[in-house]
């Protein structure tokens, strides 16, 4: 799976579960510019990109991924990973 | 746009139709202490609300096909909520509660024109007043059961006139019967409603609602909950939320501190029924202070709190005061000639309040009340010629600025100024003023994984520094 591919997966979830339209994020969207984007809804993020992606993440992972742009390089890491 | 702010009495409506009495809902002091600081909504009454506004002006019934609501955010009592219909199709609809930008609740139905089955079963009565179970996480794997699906339809009416008069009184309990599920039977007691799913069947056999969950993930404590009942059946998501953080017992305490090393100091805590502030009152008193702690809505925590203390040998009492509405304290006369040497404001609102959505002005004023108003206001009222120093507990989050709590850290910034103002213009006083790291208490509860310190180690060595600056 190549970034651009990972990307467009994200920013899928990103809008299912936090209801950002997909034309709005870029690599810069974060809990500052979403106001669904809290803990609870965090946690939903987490485990929807789990089951996308079938990897898990850490709680240092966790932490980390509150942007965009962090979020799929988590997962392109944890698929390298995984290879 | 429609526009409504709901309202205890709507809680207690609420609950006695549904059965769902969870705390988190209707207990104005146990709410405090758990993730949302305060009671809020019933994810399920605010998505029924949300169907029943869509309805009004409708006429013929309507034979519900599907529902879906996802609770995104905690609605609190009195806030405005906005109804907003963002589509509306020939037989679906889709309709979001709002607060400012953020979409508190996001409900999916769609239905079909057949004429409904005439429902012969209804059990009108309340479901049965009770406790909530809280199930422990292991057992959460194999957990099922049933509950009784039951509508009160007179009191139903009063919360949701359209929808009773166009839908199914049998699905409406159904998807009620859900919130007590979730509330007070599984996951129960700590428990956070997330997502309803729920399609039609056609079944009208089953008097009830049977349960299994049917993935546990331990992880991030998320359960998702397959049922089956009269008509509908589908998923529910939900989380287990954090139980109320436990501070260490005053005898543990008093292993590590030096009996007399606090002797002297008459210190007053403010805050001091819970979290932080509890810890203090016992390491000051297991260390040989006078201890006087003070509570907003926590009587019955303080009063535990003291009574620990002082069945303990330690020397420690308690009164009400609202650092925000200090003309309310009366002192009796215990109070009145008695003067704190010591000063300890552990006064705040819940700090995950500051989550989502960029910088608030709103949120940073809530902030001020407690740092600023709030600690001018205590001062005030305890200063005394015998006050020689204040612990005002700042924040590492003001080095660190973490994602979504810019309110929070600038406003305890601001605390840590008016300090220096204060200990500049108030000869005598020293306002001491540590950054504290992040602790395990109430107030900071979190779904989310956190690097909580042990709040008596932090805090003894504080108050060390404290009591030897």
């Amino acid at each position: 799976m190549n970034r651009k591919d990972i990307e467009q997966r994200v920013r899928n979830i990103l809008f299912s579960v936090l209801g950002i339209e997909i034309h709005k994020i870029n690599t810069n969207t974060s809990p500052d510019t979403v106001d669904n984007w809290d803990s609870i809804n965090h946690l939903n993020l987490m485990i929807a990109m789990e089951e996308e992606f079938d990897v898990e993440f850490s709680q240092e992972n966790i932490l980390k991924m509150i942007t965009f742009e962090e979020m799929c390089t988590t997962v392109e890491d944890k698929l390298v990973e995984k290879d | 746009m429609q526009h409504r702010k709901f309202i205890f009495e709507d809680q207690m409506a609420f609950a006695k139709l549904s059965g769902d009495y969870n705390p988190m809902h209707v207990d104005i002091v146990n709410a405090r202490r758990y993730l949302f600081s305060q009671p809020v909504v019933h994810g399920v009454h605010s998505a029924l609300w949300a169907v029943d506004n869509f309805l009004k002006g409708r006429a013929s019934p309507i034979n519900l096909q599907s529902i879906r609501a996802v609770f995104h955010k905690a609605i609190v009592l009195e806030n405005e909520v906005n109804y907003m219909l963002v589509k509306e199709g020939s037989q679906n609809a889709e309709i979001k509660l709002q607060s400012g930008n953020a979409t508190l609740t996001n409900v999916k139905v769609e239905w079909d024109s057949t004429e409904e089955r005439n429902n012969t079963f209804i059990n009108r009565a309340f479901p049965a007043k009770a406790s909530p179970c809280s199930l422990p996480v292991a057992g959460l794997d194999n957990a099922s059961g049933e509950l009784d699906l039951c509508l009160n339809v007179e009191a139903a009416e009063r919360l949701f006139p359209n929808l009773i008069r166009l839908v199914s009184p049998n699905k409406i309990a159904v998807i009620l019967a859900t919130s007590r599920l979730v509330g007070m039977e599984c996951p129960g007691l700590h428990s956070i409603y997330s997502e309803l799913n729920l399609t039609s069947t056609g079944s009208f056999e089953c008097k009830s609602l049977s349960y299994k969950v049917a993935k546990f993930n331990n992880r991030y404590s998320h359960v998702l909950i397959g049922v089956k009942a009269q008509e509908m059946e589908g998923t529910i998501k939900a989380f287990v939320r954090p139980a109320p953080q436990k501070q260490s017992a005053y005898l543990d305490l008093k292993r590590e501190v030096c009996c007399s090393e606090f002797e002297g100091q008459q210190a007053l805590i403010i805050g001091g029924s819970l979290g932080l502030g509890e810890v203090t009152a016992k390491l000051l008193s297991a260390g040989g202070a006078n201890v006087r702690i003070t509570y907003n809505r926590g009587a019955v925590d303080a009063r535990q709190v003291i009574q620990e203390i002082t069945s303990n040998g330690g020397a420690a009492s308690f009164f009400h005061f609202d650092v925000l509405n200090p003309a309310l304290f009366k002192p009796d006369i215990k109070e009145v000639n008695w003067n704190p040497t010591h000063l300890y404001y552990f006064a705040t609102p819940s700090i995950l309040m500051a989550e989502g959505g960029g910088f608030s002005p709103k949120k940073f004023q809530k902030f001020c009340d407690y740092y600023i108003t709030g600690f001018l206001n205590t001062i005030s009222k305890f200063k005394s010629r015998d006050l020689v120093g204040v612990f005002y507990p700042s924040s590492v989050f003001i080095n660190e600025l973490p994602i979504n709590m810019g309110e929070y850290a600038t406003a305890k910034m601001a605390g840590e100024m008016l300090c220096m103002y204060m200990e500049r213009s108030n000869q005598g006083i020293k306002y001491y003023r540590p950054r504290l790291p992040r602790m395990a208490t109430d107030r900071t509860a979190s779904l989310l994984p956190a690097d909580n310190k042990d709040a008596s180690k932090i805090l003894i060595e504080q108050l060390r520094r404290f009591q030897n600056s």
